[in-house]
């Protein structure tokens, strides 16, 4: 049986790259696709704890239900406000949010 | 079962009425769904009441991951207050600029089921479902002017940064469930405190909970939304947001730190007093800077967390009882005074072309004798001086801050507070000192009894928490004791 580290290395190492996905893209989409890949990776972690753990098992399993409908509301509300923004300013980037500053 | 969904009428009332609400909506003409702000405040209000009603029972729910005890029935009914207040204050000016949709209450409503649900939770899994319901209203409440730039930019920068902090707090979540084997608060903390656990992960966990909490409240670093989000948002959104989530975002710090994490006090109090210094610090300079009084009152809502956090730091020590309970009051003194603010500031914009600088305010006193008599009410209480709610709260919370041994905390957040008098002070001075450049443009269309009547009970409450608190002292303290058994 494959170890619990390995699962969760691979969780970190996923949500490292979701982070540096939100913090280093521009286009707002691919933010979005990051945060979604961050989610992911949290509920790959969740799901191994799951697994393994002697007591709690199956709470792990629920709560990556609840992930995934927080994963589909966040997609729609978040694209939802990007096309809005899109209406009205043509442009999608992380850049193009700059009419408040100070 | 029967038990579980009296426990959760409030929240049942909450949800039939926004769903009667967007279903409604699209059939009446738009003169006719002014009466939906009503119907909210009329939900409001007897969510409130349903709520008071099961004070003398404690009920533990669905399969105990719900906890209606006197600690969330406190939180409840401020939150039910806080959302009432957003709404008579929100109806006028949606229908000036023509966005008067039952959409908004819908979703203030939604917001603050959420935020109940935090404030309730003693599950992890709960507690998760409640804050991204919270989370996601208020992206959406932000963002609510959607033919106007900076609402749209507000609505964009909060979704990004609070979707990103929410997966930090997720994460955190997820190793405690970890490292626990459960998700209830209670297990999760036994487990801790039994130990063995390993130390890495752990602390891996209280950073990431931390940094998510701190992107939640808007403690720095983790600020930067505040101030965009504040201005941006439509004026009464502003005032929900910048009081809503702070209040369920605090329930569930103090659950968190003392129920989960309340063994492990020596890793999360340094952390936590860096961040509320570093806090305290934001809050007090960069308000000082600003022109746009929606700003300002951001950097100033800022600068509130850092004293709140203090009080937090309080309750990981002996001062239990009295740090947690001088958080409770704090809130509620808080809400009054921050809701009062940005109501003055819609007000003035109903009435008239102000543009929600502080050159706009100059001459206020001439021009709008009762709302700036009533903006220096709350601008001496967000000071601190007596006889204001303002005051008893902060001294309430200096005083619990040296109780727990943290003196020389209580001295620096006096002295930042001391500097936070100069930017409060200062709206007063131009308000009845100066003579504006411009004169604004009155207009008569902005008369509201909604708005009147929200004004007026955060003016009241402000009055009423600075000379009267023993009821809602006792409240804080009665809500606290079985937090405290832990």
């Amino acid at each position: 049986m494959t170890p619990l580290q390995e699962y969760l290395a691979l969780s970190m190492a996923l949500f490292f790259i979701g982070t540096w996905g939100v913090v280093a893209r521009r286009n707002i989409i691919l933010v979005v696709m990051c945060i979604e890949l961050m989610l992911n990776a949290i509920n790959i972690a969740l799901v191994a704890f799951s697994n393994y753990s002697p007591i709690g098992g199956g709470r792990g399993e629920v709560f990556v239900f609840f992930v995934f409908a927080l994963a589909a509301a966040e997609a729609a509300i978040g694209l939802a406000i990007a096309i809005a923004m899109y209406r009205l300013k043509e442009k999608l980037s992380v850049d193009d949010l700059d009419e408040m500053k100070g | 079962m029967k038990q579980d969904l009296l426990a959760i009428m409030p929240e049942i009332m909450l949800i039939a009425t926004a769903v009667v609400i967007l279903l409604v909506d699209p059939l009446l003409p738009v003169d006719g769904r002014r009466g939906l702000s009503w119907l909210g405040i009329a939900a409001s209000v007897t969510a409130a009441i349903a709520t008071w009603q099961l004070r003398d029972e404690e009920y533990s729910v669905f399969s105990h991951s719900i906890a209606v005890d006197k600690y969330s029935i406190f939180f409840k009914i401020l939150l039910l207050v806080v959302a009432a207040l957003a709404m008579l204050l929100s109806e006028k000016y949606l229908f000036l600029k023509k966005r008067l949709l039952g959409d908004y209450y819908a979703l203030i409503l939604f917001a603050t089921i959420g935020m109940m649900v935090m404030a309730e939770a003693v599950d992890l899994i709960t507690f998760f479902v409640g804050l991204e319901l919270m989370a996601l209203c208020s992206y959406l409440l932000a963002g609510f002017f959607r033919y106007q730039e900076r609402s749209v930019e507000a609505g964009m920068k909060y979704f990004l940064t609070g979707a990103f902090a929410s997966n930090f707090l997720l994460f955190g979540m997820a190793i405690l469930y970890g490292l626990a084997g459960s998700t209830n608060y209670q297990e999760i903390g036994d487990a801790i405190r039994l130990g063995p656990v390993p130390s890495g992960p752990l602390v891996i966990a209280i950073v990431l909970v931390l940094a998510g909490f701190a992107f939640k409240v808007g403690a720095a670093p983790f600020h930067n939304w505040a101030p965009d989000v504040y201005q941006g948002a439509p004026t009464p959104a502003a005032a929900f947001l910048a009081v809503g989530p702070k209040i369920a975002a605090f329930a569930a710090i103090l659950k968190f730190f003392t129920i989960m994490l309340g063994s492990q006090e020596s890793t999360w109090v340094p952390l936590m007093i860096a961040v509320a210094i570093l806090t305290m610090i934001v809050g007090a300079t960069m308000a000082l800077l600003q022109k746009d009084l929606k700003r300002m009152l951001a950097f100033s809502s800022i600068g509130h967390v850092g004293y709140l956090l203090l009080a937090v730091i309080a309750t990981g020590s002996s001062g239990r009882s009295i740090g947690m309970s001088s958080v409770l009051f704090y809130l509620a003194a808080y809400t009054f005074m921050n809701m009062g603010a940005f109501g003055v500031l819609v007000h003035m914009t109903n009435h008239s072309s102000f543009g929600d600088t502080l050159d706009d305010i100059a001459g206020a006193g001439k021009s709008f004798p009762w709302a700036a008599g009533i903006m220096s009410l709350f601008m001496l209480s967000l000071t601190g001086v007596p006889p204001t709610a303002g005051f008893l709260a902060k001294f309430y919370l200096f005083s619990a801050v040296v109780d727990a041994g943290y003196a020389w905390l209580a001295v620096v957040g006096a002295l930042f507070s001391l500097v936070s008098a100069f930017f409060y002070l200062r709206v007063i001075v131009y308000m009845y000192m100066r003579s504006p450049e411009q004169e604004l443009e009155m207009s008569e269309d902005g008369k509201s009894w909604d708005l009147g009547l929200g004004l007026g009970i955060a003016a009241t409450g402000v009055i009423v928490l600075g000379i009267l608190p023993a009821p809602v002292v006792d409240a804080a303290q009665n809500a606290v004791v079985k937090l405290l058994g832990n």
